[in-house]
């Protein structure tokens, strides 16, 4: 970037401390984002990211409460102070984390006119910037559907759409992809880049736990971790710093994880599959992964030729046919709409199959009500918040004892178990409401786990958690499989998959279209990316290298030595 | 998902119209079925509001709502009978109640007029976009968020709807039993839903306020509309047609048609 690009937006000694709150939330941050710049913030969980785009785009201090609020921002050369967001939006917008909050008309073309009426322009003009938003947004051909009936990906299309009407110069997007699919995540990612091409927008700022992502999109990341900027600089330099990004819980782009773990340090370390392929030396003595024999003991989870449709609607699964078996970790993968969701939930009893069998430990459960199907398999649903409801974490782990008339005394011996097992015990006093989400997710699943189901089916657990978040959720489910209850993780992330499962199951349209061991699954790079799914990188490149695959970075380092 | 929404993309007569003339046709069965006790001319009144609904091809969306509406009838017709007295027909006589022939009617008449004036309100929302009518709305000159909190009410009943569902699907999963169990044991499991629900709804509602400025708009400030309301011939008319059966109705009564007890409305 040279020097004498113009600054779009400046952040200087900014300092925020929510009302109530011990701590600054921001501690003294300084940025700015120049003309032409795609600048990503990356960071742990309460890291300060939403705080401070919520400051980039005057929402801090112009709404909400604070204590304090001190510091410098300037948006296309004025001051945010004292402005309304309305105003401010017209050259910075931001898309929420939340991007559904955003959406509020009933149609797709009165959802994007929103900005636009606001600005107080012609019946034409505002008919002109729909038409062409819904165009570069890829959306045309939906303009009279209803917002709320639209796939998450086509949502969040339609928010960024409904901002871009508004003609910024700048576009905040807040963690906008964390609840897609890969392929709503490339949608997505490719809309970004076609405005920044076609210059609908000058600049970008991102946030997003996908460092591959990043790596493929930012000029600049600004790395932030408890309400500082801990370093600042050229994404290829600053995601480099592999030791510093693990620390904070985050996931290095995997080609730069596995050179700096080979040893391999000169920086910048490469970003992509491509790149990794060109640079790396010589291997040798590279160990042929051990053979992973079949899981061959009993089945804990048998689906025979099931069908399921909502009433009026189509096929959503078409004869389905599963056999989970006792130990088992399965990850079960697929784009939103293939029917995962619909198939956990079938087997669990909150749905009824139009056809066919389930059979849980060996017994045919498919009429059997959802009560004492839950004694057998658990569901944790995707969002804490639709189950938390009473006043402490005992309570909440306690509710499905007590529901099943358990005395109180085997009731507090249960939940001080299930406590310690998910590292919840210093907590069984507070209330969940006030712990952070990721503690929430962990509350929701002892719940499930209270009445020591057999299988656990995890929805989406990574939602809304930090990758070591996540990655401390999933070791707590490993150690449970170790113990012997078996596993259904149905995700997006593929990583997960790879490190966590050892069985891949891909859902396609209703059926399953690949179920294999989780190295045989990867090592079929091609037929996977058919399904539009990007098998993590370093499969990719021991694959290419070696024609071997690995899993894990760990993996192959341990399994080759660098000449 | 099924979709809780009441509009149906028609293009009947009656979805053409203006919304403005759709709510003065509602004031005015309001007035047409308030100014008769009569079930011969509250009936006509909801036989033409009925009739406008099957025309407008909305009656299937109103499935729902049938069976609410038959039990407001119902509820009607058994208890005005015990407060609106009088009359010198007897019908039959109930635990030294004396039903007259009189009560009966009146209570049939404030059956179809109530069915009538909640029907029009329903034609109203199935035949108009929530953003037509807040635009309306504020071309009757209220201030737009006014109108706004009025549609966002509308717009949000789907998303709640739907997370109650989820609510409720995800208690039943960890064991709560919805339907046996002493009163008592009832309550504290609709707690269950109530509680993330109305936790839930707040959390949006939070945030809707930030999410509309965040949309570029001003509280207060002067916008544009992208749909169009336009009062055209066939509003002028129909508006014509409606107020002078509103003027009719009041005359016929004052004249003294339509009326059981001519004393009350």
């Amino acid at each position: 970037m040279s020097e004498e690009l113009k600054v779009l937006v400046s952040a200087s000694d900014v300092w925020v401390k929510y009302r109530g709150a011990t701590e600054y939330a921001l501690k003294g941050v300084s940025v700015s984002v120049s003309e032409g710049e795609v600048v990503a913030i990356i960071g742990p969980t309460s890291a300060g990211k939403t705080t401070f785009c919520k400051v980039l785009s005057g929402i801090i201090p112009n709404f909400g409460a604070y204590d304090e609020f001190r510091g410098d921002v300037t948006v296309d050369g004025s001051s945010t102070v004292g402005k309304r967001v309305g105003e401010i939006s017209r050259s910075c917008a931001m898309v929420f984390q939340d991007y559904e909050s955003q959406l509020f008309r009933t149609s797709v073309e009165l959802e994007v006119a929103f900005g636009p009426e606001n600005l107080c322009l012609p019946r034409d003009e505002i008919m002109r910037r729909v038409r062409r938003c819904l165009e570069l947004v890829g959306l045309v051909g939906l303009e009279k559907r209803y917002s709320f009936a639209l796939s998450g990906g086509q949502k969040q299309r339609l928010a960024i759409a409904s901002m871009l009407a508004l003609q910024p110069k700048v576009l905040i997007l807040d963690e906008a992809t964390s609840d897609l699919d890969p392929r709503g995540k490339r949608e997505v990612y490719a809309v970004v880049r076609r405005l920044l091409d076609e210059g609908a927008i000058r600049s970008l700022v991102m946030v997003d736990h996908h460092l591959d992502k990043v790596a493929e999109f930012a000029d600049r990341v600004i790395l932030m971790a408890s309400g500082r900027v801990v370093m600042e600089g050229d994404t290829e330099e600053v995601l480099s710093e592999v030791d510093l990004l693990r620390s904070l819980g985050l996931n290095p782009p995997e080609p730069a994880a596995l050179f700096h773990d080979l040893g391999l340090r000169s920086k910048p370390l490469p970003m992509k599959v491509e790149e990794a392929l060109e640079r790396m030396p010589a291997l040798r003595n590279f160990r042929k992964p051990s053979e992973e024999g079949a899981n061959s003991s009993e089945p804990a989870v048998e689906v025979e030729d099931l069908w399921f449709a909502y009433p009026g609607g189509d096929w959503v699964l078409k004869g389905v046919n599963l056999t989970v078996r006792t130990g088992d970790m399965v990850g079960l993968i697929g784009q939103n709409g293939s029917g995962k969701t619909t198939l956990a939930q079938t087997i669990v009893g909150l749905l009824r199959p139009g056809r066919g069998r389930i059979r849980l430990l060996g017994r045919d459960v498919t009429s059997q009500e959802l009560m004492e199907r839950a004694l057998t398999v658990g569901y944790v649903f995707q969002n804490p918040d639709y189950q938390i409801f009473t006043k402490s974490v005992y309570d909440e782990i306690a509710y499905g004892l007590r529901a099943r008339g358990m005395g109180e005394e085997e009731v507090k011996k249960r939940v001080e178990e299930v406590a310690r097992m998910v590292g919840l015990s210093a907590l069984l006093d507070e209330d969940p409401f006030f712990l952070p989400k990721a503690q929430r997710q962990r509350v929701a699943v002892a719940s499930v786990l209270a009445l020591s189901p057999k299988v656990v089916i995890l929805d989406e657990p990574s939602t809304g958690l930090s990758p070591g978040e996540t990655r401390a959720l999933m070791d707590l489910a490993r150690e449970l499989n170790g113990k012997g209850t078996t596993f259904i993780i149905i995700t997006h992330e593929m990583w997960v998959v790879a490190e966590y499962c050892n069985r891949v199951v891909l859902m396609s349209d209703g059926n399953v279209v690949l179920d294999a061991p989780t190295r045989k699954a990867f090592s079929m790079g091609d037929l996977i990316r058919q399904y539009e799914i990007e098998p993590p990188a370093v499969t990719e490149i021991s694959r290419r290298l070696l024609g071997t695959t690995y899993l894990t970075v760990k993996e192959f380092v341990e399994s080759v030595e660098v000449s | 998902m099924p979709e809780y929404v009441l509009y149906v993309e028609r293009n009947s007569f009656f979805h053409s119209l203006d919304p403005r003339s759709k709510l003065l046709f509602v004031a005015s069965v309001f007035v047409w079925s308030s100014v008769f006790n009569h079930p011969l001319y509250t009936g006509a009144v909801l036989a033409s509001v009925l009739a406008i609904v099957f025309a407008s091809g909305v009656a299937s969306r109103l499935r729902l709502f049938w069976f609410g509406l038959l039990s407001l009838a119902v509820m009607s017709l058994v208890l005005w009978p015990l407060f609106r007295r009088g009359g010198s027909t007897p019908l039959l006589e109930v635990m030294g109640f004396t039903v007259t022939q009189e009560s009966l009617m009146y209570a049939l008449a404030v059956a179809f007029r109530l069915v009538a004036m909640v029907l029009s309100g329903l034609l109203l929302l199935t035949t108009t976009r929530i953003e037509e009518l807040e635009l309306a709305i504020t071309r009757l000159g209220l201030p737009f968020p006014i109108a706004f909190g009025f549609s966002a009410v509308f717009r949000f009943i789907p998303t709640m709807v739907g997370d109650g569902l989820t609510v409720l699907a995800a208690q039943q999963c960890r064991g709560v039993n919805l339907t046996g169990g002493s009163i008592f044991r009832r309550l504290r499991n609709s707690a269950s839903i109530i509680v993330p629900l109305f936790i839930t709804t707040m959390r949006r509602f939070n945030e809707l306020p930030m999410a509309i400025e965040s949309r570029g708009f001003v509280p207060m400030g002067r916008r544009t509309f992208m749909l169009e309301v336009k009062f055209r011939k066939r509003d002028v008319v129909f508006c014509a047609v409606v107020l002078a059966l509103a003027v009719l109705s009041v005359y016929l009564r004052l004249i003294g048609y339509g009326a059981v007890f001519p004393e009350v409305i």
